[in-house]
């Protein structure tokens, strides 16, 4: 049996697609794959960032076994993920569906305002939602008062912060998935829906047996980037609270920092950041295989 | 009509261009516009390669950073062989350690730096401070006031020169307890009438800092000790949040904020003076750095100032912090540098001098300083601090990062928390019962 021969021009392409890929994959193994070696190398050490490091074993994923404050941050990791990532699917959805059935000059101007606050800084976006939210002479505390509702804490209240925080931090990511679902709406033949409109599905109907199901891969990439987003959610919530009121915000990536940056136990911060890593990852996989079951 | 539609495309991109500009632009800060030209312009000019060049990390600003620069050129002048180059970095920066920790660890960081007793430990048990005891003679130490010196001292070596001493004082709006008839308080007990008396929907009754950090601790540690506990017993090695005393400040301070009499949220950190000055409260906790913001940018403002308050029948209490200069054991020069701040805090009572009393209101840890400008500590609201708030002070202590973040999570448990007083004391006292036996295994 004669080996398949490669022709030219896919020799060509390859070298085209490695070519394009190198910057990438190196920028990749700089900037992630060494650090998370390295974080792990770092976890088995007892080091304060600036004395030579000391070799500790596995002490540090002993100790965090039973870090009652480190498992507090986790959970409220999950609450932050579980009220954020379906909320910001949901609103993000809404808006392009509303946005898609607009007509006319209206559509730029509120596509823009829905882009806005993903488009400056999110330490900026952050400092405008904080100004939104003080108690004293904020707009949603002023708007309250015209449904007759009293002033409310917000940020400085340890039942409303994380919410707060949530409603912040949605404010400025829904115009970006907002304009993914959008485009991928704008991807669908419009022969689906005039068969369907001749049988007599409009409306809802439509939604639910046309749209929806073609939307399941671009749904599928923005649960999982979603949900890896809200694990790691770290800038706006430093800005808004650094991680109060009475830990209230305290989630899991704050708490390494403060370990790392703030207690100077770099050893037992990278160990922490290793099991966050492995929680994310596993979260992933069993978000990617479920939602791939689903298709 | 398509060039119409083109225009006005064109008309509303710019507007959003000019709009996204002028947010990003817009340096909305209480430091003040000055920060981004500090930011852009380091002090000295290009080093010459025959010098010594010795790079100071300062957070002041205005007239505080200018002394820096002009002890640098003064510092100069007198050594050719040196060049003093003042860098800053914003208060954030400086007070989260984080900056100057990454510049250490990565071998970047400066020769001279400021610590304080939250950092100085940190710093010396990193084997990052140069050790001064032997530039300490016997005639310096006679001068400096030995609870200066003990806060410098780890371990029986001195490691920083102690610049300043700034006391914790309750500043009052006059005008607003000229209106209801009410004295400063001296008491807890009077302090909450009045702040049940003056708070209103725009204006809180007492500000203490309510933000985690170094100054949170800071503002709190007075109110502890009024009641006679304490964070660590004397030898260091027990709690002392065991007993009862501590329940008294956990109790009426969280009754106080469930009264919704202090300001949960202050539109800016309590350091800054601004809060009181604009009406936002009608007592603030805050220091002697305030006197000379009050002299110069507040003169028109009916801002008094009085003793901490304390329970009834106790004795006045306040806290006394205050930055030292320290040399990195890990810079080139760190002989020199030792030298500059000797030459600059040990030596001449002028230079101290001008510190405290001409770039900001301060006192100097040191007898012929304090002597020299015995009258001038007593111009204005500085007679307070100097005839009754000073001499009533304890200095801050040094305590290991683990203990500050327990009573900074206790403090946000009073003032943000559901657990009640007792339950906070008994919590603040088991970390530190079991923190205490992880140090001792």
């Amino acid at each position: 049996m004669t080996p398949k021969r490669i022709s030219a021009r896919t020799r060509n392409e390859w070298v085209t697609a490695y070519a394009f890929l190198l910057p990438n994959t190196l920028g990749l193994l700089t900037f992630v794959f060494i650090p998370i070696v390295y974080a792990f190398y770092v976890s088995l050490h007892d080091w304060n960032a600036l004395s030579p490091k000391v070799f500790a074993g596995f002490a540090n994923y002993k100790e965090l076994l039973h870090d009652s404050l480190w498992w507090d941050s986790v959970l409220k990791t999950l609450l932050f993920s579980v009220v954020y990532v379906p909320a910001l699917y949901v609103l993000a959805l809404g808006s392009a569906l509303l946005l898609n059935v607009l007509r006319g000059r209206v559509v730029g101007p509120v596509r823009t305002m829905f882009l806005m606050p993903f488009a400056i800084t999110s330490i900026i976006s952050a400092i405008i939602g904080m100004y939104m939210l003080d108690p004293r002479n904020g707009v949603i505390n002023h708007l309250l008062g015209f449904a007759g509702i009293g002033p409310q804490q917000f940020l400085g209240s340890t039942s409303q912060a994380m919410l707060s925080i949530i409603g912040v931090i949605l404010w400025i990511n829904i115009g970006y998935n907002m304009i993914i679902f959008l485009s991928a709406i704008k991807e669908i033949p419009r022969d689906y829906y005039e068969a369907a409109e001749i049988d007599g599905a409009t409306g809802w109907k439509a939604f639910r047996h046309i749209t929806f199901p073609l939307l399941r891969e671009t749904s599928t990439f923005i649960l999982i980037v979603t949900m890896i987003g809200s694990f790691q959610a770290f800038d706006q919530i430093v800005v808004m609270t650094k991680g109060g009121p009475a830990s209230a915000t305290e989630v899991s990536v704050l708490y390494i920092f403060k370990q790392g940056f703030e207690l100077l136990n770099m050893g037992y911060a990278s160990a922490l950041a290793f099991v966050l890593f492995l929680i994310i990852f596993s979260v992933s996989i069993f978000q990617l295989k479920l939602l791939s079951k689903r298709n | 009509m398509g060039n119409r539609l083109k225009g006005c495309r064109i008309a509303w991109i710019g507007f959003l261009l000019v709009l996204l500009l002028a947010s990003c632009g817009r340096y909305v800060d209480s430091e003040g516009p000055i920060v981004d030209k500090l930011l852009k312009e380091p002090s000295a000019a290009v080093p010459d390669k025959d010098k010594i060049e010795l790079r100071l990390w300062s957070f002041h600003q205005s007239r505080e950073y200018d002394f820096w620069l002009e002890l640098a050129r003064e510092y100069e002048a007198e050594h050719g062989n040196i060049s003093i180059k003042v860098e800053f970095l914003t208060s954030d920066d400086y007070f989260s350690r984080t900056r100057l920790l990454s510049s250490f660890a990565s071998g970047q960081g400066p020769d001279l730096f400021f610590v304080s007793p939250a950092t100085i430990e940190r710093f010396a048990q990193s084997d990052i401070l140069y050790p001064l005891t032997d530039f300490f003679t016997e005639r310096i130490r006679d001068d400096f006031y030995p609870s200066a010196l003990e806060s410098v001292t780890i371990g029986g070596d001195i490691y920083a020169v102690p610049i300043e001493t700034e006391l914790l004082g309750l500043f009052y709006n006059t005008e607003m307890f000229a209106r209801k008839g009410i004295q400063p308080p001296k008491t807890w007990e009077e302090m909450k009438s009045a702040a049940e008396k003056l708070t209103t929907s725009r204006v809180s009754g007492l500000t203490v800092e309510t933000y985690e950090g170094v100054f949170h601790n800071f503002s709190w540690l007075p109110f502890l000790w009024q009641t006679g506990a304490d964070l660590l017993t004397e030898d260091g090695k027990g709690s002392a949040m065991s007993g009862e005393s501590a329940l008294g400040m956990y109790s009426f301070f969280k009754s106080m904020a469930s009264e919704g009499l202090l300001n949960m949220r202050p539109s800016r950190p309590v350091t800054d003076i601004g809060i009181i000055a604009n009406g936002e409260t009608a007592m603030q906790v805050s220091g002697t750095w305030n006197i000379r913001t009050l002299e110069t940018e507040f003169a028109d403002k009916p801002i008094g100032v009085v003793p901490l308050p304390t329970p009834s029948g106790t004795k006045p209490l306040t806290i006394a912090g205050g930055w030292k200069l320290a040399a990195s054991k890990r810079s080139e020069h760190a002989e020199e540098a030792a030298k500059f701040m000797m030459w600059a805090f040990a030596g001449d009572p002028s230079v101290p001098l001008k510190w405290a009393i001409d770039t900001k209101f301060a006192y100097s840890p040191r007898h012929s300083v304090m002597e020299a400008g015995a009258e001038r500590f007593r111009q204005g609201l500085r007679a307070v601090f100097t005839d009754r708030i000073y001499g009533t002070e304890r200095v801050e202590p040094y305590l290991p990062e683990e203990l500050n973040r327990i009573f900074s999570d206790s403090l946000q448990q009073l003032l943000f928390g559901d657990q009640s007083a007792r339950q906070i004391k008994e919590r603040a006292d088991a970390r530190i019962v079991n923190y205490l036996a992880g140090v001792q295994k």
